[in-house]
């Protein structure tokens, strides 16, 4: 069966490619949000089996939603989305539970490994 | 640049042509509507799929003799120009690689003046045929009327 | 990966980010130390950077790279956020439109953008004399109501997105809407003729009943194409700040109605009447400061934007509290430039004097700036605005502030017009240009000097032929009726004497494209329910 991706991003155009990128390979798609707190309320209705998490967003950053859904779901497989210029959150996004990184802008090969990966455990 | 296809076409016993690309249709003359305060080779307004295209009289346009035959439209590529011809009559579309020969034109509206097995070729400029058609519009100022009625 | 499907979007949603960061800057200026606006303008500057590196567009991640380091500094108490970094920002989103203007007509860029990147590495604030300038001293009688809250500005973005059951349609899609709503007006017209033919009661109740249902369809198509008007506003806000940085003149600027929708068209169209008249403002509207207070006017002058709808109108007033017009000396300028004589200057109220303004080559200033130019005057605004189907009307009291009222219909699109016959030709007259329709007979014709006139509510009316106006034969009316309609020009009314009044009609607006598009004193042409095609008349154009 097809695994489930939430995708996370205050960027339409960002979440149109990730979509696309996702799609062709076989992915579903959850569901879409484009903010923090979005993307807990969406989490706890759909339960995806992936997320995809941008950490610059609006109404809550994405490290304070991985905190909260960590908190809802230990299980919560999450991989953090990123441009240049925000590694100095990785390492507080992987005390909060985050499982990967992929970088902006999107290599779909790259983007396709990671979240792989991240499935496979 | 010679373009690779074009399409001959005469009007007033000369021999003139377009590129092939910049027509996008050859229509049997049709119903048109006068348009006021444009200078007299401007036919009028025709309905050509919804776009209304202003139809000019090509030779008499360029001052040459106009002849008095139902004759044929060419209308410009609508992307280009919202745009009508009238001319004599259609001929064949030419390909580049029959082109004998072909030199230059002091006239602007002349890209080139080419040799085929019709004979010689006057090559339209459509560019410089749309913005002759634009600034004699801009230039012709309406009249200070005076009171009228009388 | 094809990158070429997602241009589109890159260049919509970037447009976005721009002038919500535009918004926010000027909204900053006014309570710097808002937060939330500070980390909005942050995530503006990131998000667009980010999209431009996945098209590749490496100029644009340049810019956006740089405005995004600013904010960091201003974030994380670095550099305060003063009229240096306001400037820097604003300058950044100017530079990424036109970027995008270049990516999206596929052209190379020529701008450069390594010099902007390098100002705003090395920026450092100025000595606090400077920021405060900017800063202004408070006012207590204007507590920043232009300042949206930054937040505010936030949720009008997302709410622009797709959220809430809204989907993002192609402006083509939402032109071609209308223009297939505008066919079947056409179409309903057509009906409407031969059910008079046919004298079918059938026919013309079912002829009704569409025309009815065409009604609620163009309203439908209409509000889909509303946009709000703060699509545009930011731009106003940017202008007025910049003339008055120019003028050196302090301006409070107060914007109401930005939520209030307009036609996507006709806002395009807006921008250029409306900076120019708010530059006007600023640069002769509003008095130095010294000059303000020796009238006993608070120092900082006031420039008032307001959008407002009235069921199916919308309308603009662009209000200052500056020194106003003075119609005596409007009239004196006009006789002295010899646009209007004497004895038409005794004949002009107070109100009419105002009009002059919008008369071309008119400029009461008594000196042409830079900033208001020469080129483009109230004329061009006046002509603009007409084109629109809309009016604009002028009020002022010395001393007290001029305002300046734009009255517009919802849609531009389908209009009503007066058709009329000159010689062998049909034209239309918006109904927004005509005052009213007469009939006149012969004997009412007076002469003064080398003009005819009428009388009309105790007031001389010059006439003029349309048929002479547009060079067409004269006309004869051998029953001695001239059939005529009243309009504004130069200020003043004027009758237009046509050869026959054919009625009001519903029509579909289009375009001419080249050539015809160029040629003065037309706006359009449409198609009648006979098929015969008109042009549509623009008399402010022609006259």
């Amino acid at each position: 069966m097809a695994l489930k991706v939430m995708i996370v991003d205050d960027s339409l155009f960002m979440r149109k490619m990730l979509r696309d990128i996702l799609v062709e390979e076989g992915y579903e798609i959850a569901d879409e949000a484009s903010d923090g707190v979005e993307a807990v309320a969406k989490y706890k209705e759909c339960l995806p089996d992936l997320v995809t998490l941008d950490i610059v967003m609006p109404n809550k950053t994405g490290i304070e939603a991985l905190q909260e859904i960590m908190a809802y779901d230990a299980g919560a497989r999450v991989v953090m989305c990123s441009a240049i210029g925000q590694e100095a959150l990785t390492t507080a996004a992987t005390v909060a539970g985050a499982k990967a990184f992929i970088l902006k802008p999107f290599n779909p090969e790259l983007v396709l490994r990671v979240l792989r990966e991240v499935a496979q455990g | 640049m010679t373009p690779q296809r074009l399409l001959l076409f005469s009007a007033a016993r000369q021999l003139f042509a377009f590129n092939l690309q910049e027509v996008c249709e050859v229509m049997e003359p049709q119903q048109c509507y006068p348009f006021a305060g444009v200078p007299p080779h401007y036919l009028g307004l025709i309905n050509f799929h919804g776009n209304l295209t202003a139809l000019v009289d090509l030779a008499s346009y360029l001052g040459l003799q106009s002849r008095p035959l139902p004759g044929k439209l060419l209308v410009i590529d609508t992307r280009l120009a919202h745009l009508a011809l009238k001319v004599d009559a259609v001929g064949s579309i030419l390909d580049a690689g029959s082109i004998t020969g072909a030199s230059s034109h002091d006239d602007p509206l002349t890209e080139a003046l080419l040799e085929t097995p019709q004979g010689s070729v006057r090559l339209i400029r459509l560019e410089a045929l749309l913005s002759g058609l634009e600034q004699e519009l801009q230039g012709s100022v309406p009249n200070d009327a005076k009171p009228g009625g009388t | 990966m094809d990158m070429s499907q997602y241009k589109a979007l890159f260049l919509s949603e970037s447009r976005e980010y721009l002038r919500s960061i535009a918004e926010q800057v000027v909204a900053l200026e006014q309570s710097p130390a808002e937060r939330s606006a500070v980390d909005a303008l942050f995530r503006g500057a990131h998000s667009l950077k980010g999209m431009a590196a996945s098209m590749e567009y490496g100029d644009v991640v340049v810019v956006a790279h740089g405005m995004e380091d600013l904010m960091a500094r201003v974030r994380d108490g670095a550099l305060p956020f003063d009229a240096g970094v306001a400037d820097l920002l604003l300058e950044g989103v100017d530079l990424i439109d036109a970027l995008l203007d270049d990516v999206e007509q596929e052209r190379p860029s020529t701008l450069p953008t390594g010099d902007y990147a390098q100002r705003l590495a090395i920026y450092t604030p100025a000595r606090p004399k400077a920021s405060r300038e900017v800063q202004a001293e408070p006012e207590p009688t204007h507590p920043d109501a232009a300042a949206p809250p930054a937040a505010e500005a936030e949720k009008a973005k997302e709410s622009a997105g797709e959220a809430g059951g809204t989907v993002r349609v192609k402006t083509e899609l939402l032109d071609h809407l209308i223009n297939l709503t505008g066919e079947l007006v056409t179409n309903k017209q057509r009906l409407l003729n031969i059910g008079r033919e046919l004298a079918s009661p059938a026919l013309d109740d079912a002829v009704s009943e569409t025309a009815k249902l065409l009604r609620a369809l163009h309203d439908e198509v209409m509000k889909v194409r509303l946009m709000p008007f703060e699509a545009i506003s930011d731009r106003f806000q940017r202008s007025v700040r910049s003339v008055a940085k120019k003028s050196g003149k302090e301006i409070h600027f107060e914007l109401t109605g930005r939520e209030i929708g307009l036609d996507r068209g006709m806002l395009e169209q807006l921008v250029d009447p409306l900076n120019h008249i708010l530059r006007n403002a600023v640069d002769h509207g509003i008095e130095e400061s010294g000059e303000r207070e020796r009238a006993g006017k608070p120092a900082r002058g006031t420039v008032w934007l307001a959008v407002t709808r009235d069921r199916d109108r919308i309308q603009i007033t662009v209000r200052d509290d500056g020194r106003g017009m003075e119609p005596k000396a409007m009239i004196e300028a006009a006789i002295a430039k010899g646009v209007l004589s004497p004895e038409e200057g005794e004949l002009l109220s107070p109100d009419q004097a105002l009009m002059l303004s919008c008369i071309p080559g008119f400029s009461t200033a008594k000196e042409v700036t830079d900033i208001s130019g020469r080129g483009v005057g109230m004329d061009a605004v006046n002509a603009a605005i007409q084109k629109l189907g809309g009016t604009l009307g002028i009020d002022s009291e010395p001393g007290r502030g001029t305002t300046i009222t734009l009255r517009l219909p919802l849609t531009i699109a389908i209009i009503h017009a007066l058709v009329v016959q000159i010689g062998q030709v049909k034209a239309a007259i918006p109904v927004n240009a005509v005052q009213r329709t007469v009939e006149l007979s012969r004997g009412q014709i007076e002469t003064m000097g080398k003009r005819q006139m009428f009388q009309l509510d105790g007031e001389p009316i010059p006439l003029l032929s349309l048929n002479r106006v547009l060079g067409l034969p004269l006309g004869r009316f051998p029953d001695g009726i001239l059939p005529l309609f009243v309009t504004q020009a130069k200020g003043r009314r004027v009758g237009i004497v046509v050869d026959r009044l054919l009625g009001q009609h519903e029509l579909f607006v289009k375009q001419l494209g080249r050539p015809l598009s160029k040629m003065a004193g037309v706006a359009g042409g449409a198609t009648l329910g006979d098929g015969e095609i008109v042009a549509i008349l623009d008399l402010a154009g022609l006259l």
